[in-house]
């Protein structure tokens, strides 16, 4: 042992520079986090802080890998001459002392900033998982990177391994998927995923590290480096196999169990539309025709399956849930390409597509009810059986669970994330297990359709193997405490809280449930939890009900609408307050009016508007561009030169539209002349300052309407090929 | 009594034998050096006595240990200086000496001391900063300060200049007149073996050739300078087998005779040239005997 110290001190002292570089980083990495620099800090700090933030973890993973190199480049493992090898020492104590040294220099400074973190977050009383999750974590990195270095001997050479490594593992990866598939022990879906089951994973890792520490035990006494490197592309293949294959000893047997292959009844859903499409309009009306797609409504049984045959793989992905106007389930054909929608009629089996065309891969929303009831809808007319051949595992499904279930599909574990409660938790969606790693994806993709619009609480932690957490807020009731910010080494999750009628409500923590939970009721005063279900690793269920009262006072004295919160998050905030506002809270609200141009129709639907005349003033003036055709209206009655400037200011920007051209020029007859005046000269002008020609073309039904001149025979040169477009814009309104 | 024994050791580099069914002995408390040109395997031999390389085939003992046994107990007791394994260069001398130090029970301070002013090499600059034969210096301070039983040594003076070969001469000489040590040195420069090698082996094409006591070798070995007193042609086949190189021009003739005893010699010399006018019989440096081992064993 005395040599091994030995030669620990001789490496400290050697790689001294390099040591204190990475405790630099380390502590850097630290500060930051705990400053919170990213968060709160506006401009340029906070902008450099949170560029930091994202880059730091990549470059200390690249420092990681050249400290393993050096650690390796003196008293190697290969057959390079070295001095070291005719000195006093057995390979066991050098290879200990390089292990040592990866501990102690490399992973132990790490851990404990990260236990500092965590300690002065208050989450220190239930990191066990989580530690294990971060041990794991980076054995899982470290050991393969110790073994190219040892067998490498020097950086250089490293680098080259390192890229030798990287192709082999992607082709042991292609290579074993490839052979389990034909071996008929994987699904016959070629997919790439890798199970993020905690069994499994630490089935895989464990052979990893075993693996390597056997590898590194060989090299470092016999310097066998063929062998050495033969026997880690078995590892990498074993570990991939493990990964893939391992029993799940971590999950209960699935509460579902879906026969491979089966048939599924479908029949058609209710038209849907993309909401993200630019064909629905903000005040509700469509600009275009519905298309009714083929949206197909499972009978039975209740999980998202996949369809597939020799060539092509096609999946169903559960939507209903996304769709408030079809609660009742739809499919949403998840194709684009021709060659798919082609292939997709014979595996449909008798199944008929409505109007014979496959839906476009986009986002679906409900109709809104004004264009429902101005188009006709096509009945449903699909009725049919879905032929499944096979599970595939970018599963996106429904499944009429209680709200919190988890299960188990072959390899894949399903958490169950209920989203309305109106339905008796009835109606809820999959997330597979590793989309709940890109969870602000998912929020980001499905800001409307999953989240938005409900009066639910969604805590969603993420699968790193603590759980997940369910939750409603009680109608009516508060937001809780929006401000905490957790973030694990790589990623910063923000916790959002919202209530209420159209509210939105999603966390994303990392770390232990049970202490979110005893800190939820201490943190979060105004929020109130009916229900949270939480699904620990071992798919334990719990259930608790923490309770604490709130009220809109409490929202506005913390200052809650004037942060600066993401649109998706301040849209819920004002949604709660909407709901929540009483007369009594009239003063209070007001007196936030002013960052939040969205209560102004809160201040309007309760008749507040002539309190509120000086905010309602100064926001009109600050986003002219934002002023619909109500407040249009409401500055006209206004007798403040303020208002008529805020008017014209709408009219220089834009948009415009027919509506808004005709409210302005009624609203301030006096002025609107001579501002559309200046507006399309400035238009004409080729080097005017417009930006782009588009805007250009875009001012034109307001200059045609404002009775412009030139403006027609200046349409017909600018918007040959727009012309539906103008007489679009340009057409009457129908009775 | 052999500090290092081995027999039939074997090593390939693909299809190449680099060292093939090696015999070899040195004798406790000798000064052995192995000659050979460049490629003959000295120093692959080296390494597979240190156990640095593995054995395709054979087997052999360092200080009656098997060589694939050879433990960190057994290299406490063997130096090993070379060429060919640089010292860490991030080191200064005084922290080499330092880290070596624990790493030997039989550690000489004052030795060490007195080997440190011999060699005047500056202890706080950088092994990287310091100049070849500093560095060679440095790395035999090393290997001496503890004493070693069996100091092996491969091409140490290859590359220095005549003070620094005579510094580590002297440096050898002074823990060699001490104590008993095995030495086993692999070098070119024949001038500084003859001076400390007591014991000889030459390697071509990864065998030995020859391994003698220096002196014997010395002592065998003539360069035989005849004049003639007509000239005749040379026939080799009828010389004796001892006799090597043979030369002729003219009515001279140039020999090496490889078993000299005055008296034999000279009734050889009657035998085969009669008609001898004058003859030259001289000895032979290290470096003579070596080339003319050399080139005999090239003609055959």
């Amino acid at each position: 042992m005395k040599k091994i110290w030995h030669l620990i001190g001789k490496e400290y002292r050697r790689l001294a520079r390099w040591w204190l570089a990475w405790w630099g980083l380390l502590l850097l990495d630290s500060l930051l986090r705990l400053s919170g620099l990213g968060i709160r800090s506006p401009g340029v700090l906070g902008e450099t802080a949170r560029t930091l933030e994202t880059f730091l973890p990549w470059f200390q993973l690249a420092f990681v890998g050249f400290l393993i190199a050096r650690l390796c480049d003196e008293d190697t493992a290969t057959h390079d001459p070295s001095w070291s090898r005719s000195l006093p020492f057995t390979w066991w104590q050098i290879l200990a002392s390089k292990l040592l040294l990866l501990l102690g220099g490399i992973l132990l400074p790490a851990y404990a900033l990260d236990l500092c973190y965590w300690l002065t977050q208050s989450l220190g009383n239930s990191t066990g998982i989580a530690t294990l999750q971060w041990w794991a974590d980076r054995l899982r990195l470290v050991m393969p990177l110790l073994v190219i270095a040892a067998l490498s001997g020097n950086v250089g050479r490293f680098c080259g391994g390192l890229i030798i490594a990287v192709v082999m593992a992607i082709a042991v990866f292609i290579g074993t998927t490839w052979f389990w598939t034909e071996m008929g022990l994987s699904h016959r879906f070629r997919f790439w995923h890798l199970s993020d089951d905690p069994g499994r994973k630490a089935i895989a890792i464990l052979t990893l590290t075993l693996g390597c520490l056997i590898i590194l035990a060989y090299q470092f006494k016999s310097r066998r480096t063929r062998w050495s490197a033969a026997a880690l592309t078995g590892v990498a293949m074993l570990t991939f196999t493990a990964w893939r294959l391992a029993p799940h000893f971590l999950l209960e047997q699935p509460e579902s169990v879906i026969q491979i292959p089966g048939k599924v009844d479908v029949i058609a859903g209710p038209p849907v539309v993309d909401t993200n499409s630019s064909n629905v309009t903000g005040n509700g009306q469509v600009s275009h025709p519905l298309i009714a797609t083929a949206a197909l409504q499972r009978v039975s049984p209740s999980l998202g399956y996949a369809v597939h045959s020799e060539d092509i793989a096609i999946t169903l992905t559960g939507t209903s849930s996304l769709i408030s106007s079809a609660r009742t389930g739809l499919w949403h054909v998840h194709s684009q390409s021709p060659f798919r929608s082609q292939a997709l009629e014979p595996l449909l089996g008798d199944v008929t597509l409505l109007e014979q065309r496959i839906p476009h891969h986009g986002y679906l929303g409900p109709i809104p009810s004004q264009a429902l009831e101005s188009q006709p809808t096509p009945e449903c007319q699909i009725r049919g059986t879905c032929q499944v051949a096979a599970l595939e595992p970018s599963l996106w499904g429904e499944i009429p669970l209680d709200r919190g279930a988890a299960m188990k599909h072959g390899s894949f574990r399903v958490l169950v994330e209920d989203v309305d409660s109106e339905e008796n938790g009835h109606v809820t969606l999959l997330l597979r297990e590793p989309v709940l790693r890109y969870v602000d994806r998912i929020r980001s993709r499905y800001r409307e359709s999953i989240y938005g619009r409900r009066p639910t609480v969604v805590l969603l932690q993420r699968a790193r193997g603590i759980g997940i957490i369910l939750g409603q807020v009680e109608p009516n009731s508060p937001p809780f405490d929006n401000g905490r910010v957790f973030r694990n080494r790589r990623q910063r999750f923000s916790l959002y809280g919202m209530s209420g009628q159209n509210s939105l409500s999603l966390a994303f923590v990392d770390f232990e449930v049970k202490r979110f939970q005893e800190e939820v009721p201490l943190e979060t005063p105004s929020f109130r939890l009916t229900t949270m279900e939480t699904l620990a690793d071992e798919v334990k269920r719990l259930t608790m009900k923490a309770v604490s009262e709130g009220d809109l006072a409490t929202i506005l004295r913390l200052g809650y609408v004037s942060k600066p919160w993401p649109e998706d998050v301040r849209e819920g905030l004002v949604d709660a307050v909407t709901d929540l506002a009483l007369e009594t809270d009239k003063a209070a609200i007001l007196s936030h009016v002013t960052p939040y141009f969205d209560l102004l129709a809160l201040i309007e639907s309760q008749g507040w508007l002539p309190e509120a005349h000086e905010a309602i003033l100064s926001e009109a003036l600050a986003h002219p561009e934002s002023l619909s055709l109500t407040w249009i209206q409401h500055l006209a009655s206004i007798e403040d030169p303020r208002a008529a400037n805020a008017a014209m200011a709408r009219l220089a920007q834009g948009p415009w539209n027919r509506q808004v051209v005709e409210a302005l020029r009624e609203g301030f007859p006096n002025r609107f002349a001579h501002q559309m005046e200046r507006s399309w000269a400035l238009a004409k002008l080729p080097y005017s300052g417009w930006p782009t020609s588009d805007l250009r073309k875009r001012i034109l039904p307001a200059a045609v309407l404002a009775g412009m001149p030139d403006a027609l025979t200046t349409a017909a040169q600018w918007l040959p090929e727009d012309r539906l477009h103008l007489e679009e814009n340009l057409r009457p309104e129908q009775p | 009594m052999n500090a290092i024994e081995i027999t039939g050791l074997t090593k390939r580099f693909g299809r190449q034998d680099a060292v093939r069914n090696l015999d070899l002995s040195v004798p406790a408390g000798s000064i052995f050096a192995l000659l050979g040109p460049n490629g003959a395997g000295k120093t692959t031999t080296i390494r597979m006595l240190l156990n640095q390389l593995r054995l395709d085939a054979g087997e052999g003992q360092l200080l009656g240990t098997p060589i694939r046994e050879l433990s960190e107990r057994d290299f406490e007791q063997i130096g090993y200086v070379t060429d060919n394994h640089p010292l860490p260069d991030w080191m200064s001398l005084d922290y080499l000496l330092a880290y070596l130090k624990p790493l030997y029970p039989t550690w000489d301070e004052a030795l060490c001391t007195r080997l440190y002013k011999l060699f005047e090499i500056p202890g706080t600059a950088k092994i990287r900063h310091l100049s070849r034969g500093q560095k060679m210096k440095a790395a035999l301070l090393g290997a001496l300060a503890f004493r070693p039983k069996l100091l092996v040594m491969d091409e140490p003076f290859s590359g220095l200049d005549p003070a620094v070969r005579e510094l580590l001469i002297k440096g050898m000489l002074e823990l060699s007149d001490s104590e008993p040590w095995t030495v086993l040195i692999s070098s070119h420069d024949i001038d500084e073996i003859e001076r400390l090698a007591d014991h000889i082996g030459i390697l071509r094409d990864g065998q030995i050739i020859l391994t003698e006591n220096t002196n014997r070798l010395l002592e065998r070995f003539r360069s035989i300078d005849l004049s003639l007193s007509e000239e005749r042609p040379l026939h080799e086949d009828c010389l004796p087998p001892t006799w090597w190189c043979a030369e002729s021009t003219r009515k001279r003739i140039r020999l090496v005779d490889t078993a000299y005893s005055a008296e034999a010699t000279q009734q050889l010399l009657s035998k085969h040239f009669p008609q001898t006018m004058d003859a030259s019989i001289t000895p032979m440096s290290l470096r003579e005997i070596y080339l003319a081992i050399h080139q005999h064993s090239g003609s055959k």
